[in-house]
């Protein structure tokens, strides 16, 4: 699991709860992790905000797994109490005209709002709409390499027509997260379990890459090859009679041949 | 359980639209210009949207009936299809939908009026010979009926229009809203079947082959005619005796001048369509067939097609005449 969190007042309540650690390699961006989640602080603003996204990207060591990413932070809204905490489901940009409609999958019971995100802050409480400075630079970029389901937004909301944000202080920050804090985790928690869900399976991956380095397989061969082993796991096959055969077969072609032999009378439905 | 309806702004105040509002007011209305901001966007992935599908509430302002691939009809000169809802209740492993929509939120075209104007005058233009209209080419028929109403609006149309005929194709057995009112000649109702085994593999949240079979005896004894859709043919261990028993099953207790019709269709699928769903469930067994890629599509190797096919007809022979038996040629299993 991802967290983009503009400020570290924020960041605070699920870097404790989590235990995260701060990542002391110089990185453009303060990064918090453990085995299990990363959180970067990425900063007020679109562009900051945009370019922490894509540095939490491009710096995956997990690159096979699909991951998920949360947004979270404050929000100004128009019709919602102050420490409402919201999933974004429209996301628009003061200055431009793409929407994001982020897929609800999980129940939960957070309330769902639109959301607008602003280059400045926003002093105009527009009914029913929601206002922070990141999401949608967020959503932008996370989008291109992940499927929509697993980015979401989500807001508490620290301003509104009776509390205007400038009276809004750090630690009043720190509590509107913290209050919310087992759900947010929880929410994450199964953004995480989806993700794993459509994961490639580690196991079939790694079974390939030894299989490639058996033989001298060219690009058609590695295609074909990873694709019977795949199946291969699909049909239970078992892995060791896999290996085997392979490396009994005396050249690529031999063993993909082999391997066809050895799956075909497996390809019928039960 | 819906819990997000979007809409199209142009159908806010549409009487159905605000229907939908008061018949579920938990959810959260989120409004769209347009339903493919919603519903197209590349990097949506439809087996998680499977789990928890949203409403979206749109107008269809192109074109709304279309004519069906050659060779699918079901013994009409002049077919046609038309598409009230994309997406369906149902989640079958073989479903040529969740290969070519990027989305599996539930799109319902409200705009039943105009849709009903296009048919009638489509009927016009061929008016000297009967047309067909099947409806269930991107839905299940009858499935989400009571949410939509689909069904209770067109079916008090067709019986006025009795040279235009209606395939309501389903898997559901829901069939209260056919069962409230005097059977119509112009309508068949068609369900859809494979084994029991194949089935519990492949169709899921389907109600069982038996409660289907029930549900199409019941119609048929109400007088309404019925069709069976024996498409998408699997193949499978033991095939022959489950395919056999199923047809006993189907045909057991059928009145003979019920039956419409049957038609028998092969796995098939577009390899866009097939590509997309193989990567959507790569630990799908049924992907991981006997299949071969044949210029566009995916099937099953020729020799396995044709047995298995030929062996459907032979049985199926047993039980009703060959003008009743249809093989749709270019089906994509729904």
């Amino acid at each position: 699991m991802n967290f983009i969190v503009a400020l570290s007042c924020e960041a605070k309540p699920i870097i404790d709860e989590l235990r995260l650690t701060k990542q002391f390699s110089p990185t453009p961006f303060p990064v918090f992790r453990n085995d299990f989640h990363r959180l970067v602080v990425s900063g007020i603003g679109k562009v900051a905000a945009a370019a922490a996204t894509g540095f939490l990207l491009g710096s995956s060591s997990r690159k096979q797994e699909v991951q998920a990413y949360l947004n979270v932070g404050i929000a100004g809204h128009g019709t919602l109490q102050t420490n409402t905490a919201f999933i974004a489901n429209c996301i628009s940009d003061d200055q431009g005209k793409a929407f994001f409609y982020p897929p609800q999958i999980i129940d939960s019971d957070f309330e769902l709002s639109r959301l607008c995100t602003c280059s400045n802050p926003n002093q105009k409480y527009e009914k029913g709409l929601g206002f922070d400075m990141e999401a949608h630079a967020f959503y932008s970029i996370a989008s291109r390499s992940t499927t929509r389901e697993l980015i979401q937004v989500l807001k508490v909301v620290s301003d509104n027509e009776g509390q205007s944000f400038e009276s809004i202080q750090p630690t009043m920050v720190t509590d509107y997260i913290c209050n919310h804090l087992p759900s947010i985790l929880t929410f994450a928690q199964e953004l995480d379990t989806l993700a794993k869900e459509i994961s490639p399976n580690l196991e079939t991956l790694d079974l390939q890459e030894r299989a490639r380095k058996i033989h001298p397989f060219s690009q058609s061969q590695i295609f074909q090859l990873d694709r019977l082993i795949s199946h291969s796991r699909t049909f239970d096959l078992e892995e060791k009679d896999l290996i085997e055969l392979i490396e009994k077969s005396n050249s690529p072609k031999e063993a993909i041949h082999n391997l066809n032999t050895f799956i075909d009378p497996a390809r019928i439905l039960s | 359980m819906i819990k997000n309806i979007y809409y199209e702004q142009k159908v806010e105040n549409h009487d159905r639209t605000q229907e939908f509002f008061s018949r579920f007011p938990q959810a959260a209305k989120i409004s769209c210009n347009h339903f493919k901001e919603v519903f197209n966007p590349s990097g949506q992935n439809f087996r998680l949207q499977k789990k928890n599908p949203s409403l979206i509430l749109a107008s269809q302002n192109g074109k709304k009936v279309h004519p069906i691939p050659a060779k699918y009809g079901v013994g009409g000169i002049s077919n046609f299809y038309f598409s009230h809802l994309f997406n369906c209740l149902y989640d079958c492993r073989y479903c040529f939908l969740q290969g070519m929509f990027p989305s599996a939120h539930y799109v319902l075209f409200i705009n039943y009026e105009e849709f009903w104007d296009d048919i009638r005058s489509k009927a016009d233009e061929v008016s000297n010979s009967p047309s067909w209209f099947f409806s269930g080419y991107d839905c299940d028929s009858l499935a989400l009926e009571s949410t939509t109403g689909f069904v209770d609006f067109f079916l008090p149309k067709f019986s006025k229009l009795p040279q235009a005929f209606l395939e309501l194709r389903t898997k559901s057995v829901n069939t209260r809203v056919l069962k409230n009112r005097e059977p119509l000649p112009n309508v068949i109702v068609a369900f859809s079947f494979t084994p029991e085994e194949i089935s519990r593999q492949l169709e899921h949240g389907v109600p069982s082959v038996s409660a289907r079979i029930k549900a199409m005896h019941q119609l048929a004894t109400l007088g309404w005619y019925v069709g069976i859709r024996i498409d998408p043919v699997i193949d499978c261990q033991e095939f022959e005796s489950r395919y056999a028993l199923l047809f006993h099953q189907l045909f057991d207790k059928l009145p003979e001048d019920s039956l419409h019709s049957v038609s028998l269709g092969a796995f098939r699928m577009p390899h866009g369509f097939f590509k997309k769903m193989d990567k959507l469930y790569p630990q799908e067994n049924l992907f991981a067939g006997k299949l071969s890629k044949n210029k566009n599509s995916v099937s099953y190797e020729p020799g396995i097609e044709t047995k298995r096919l030929d062996s459907c007809r032979s049985m199926l022979l047993e039980y009703i005449s060959p003008e009743k038996l249809f093989t749709c040629e270019m089906s994509q299993g729904k």
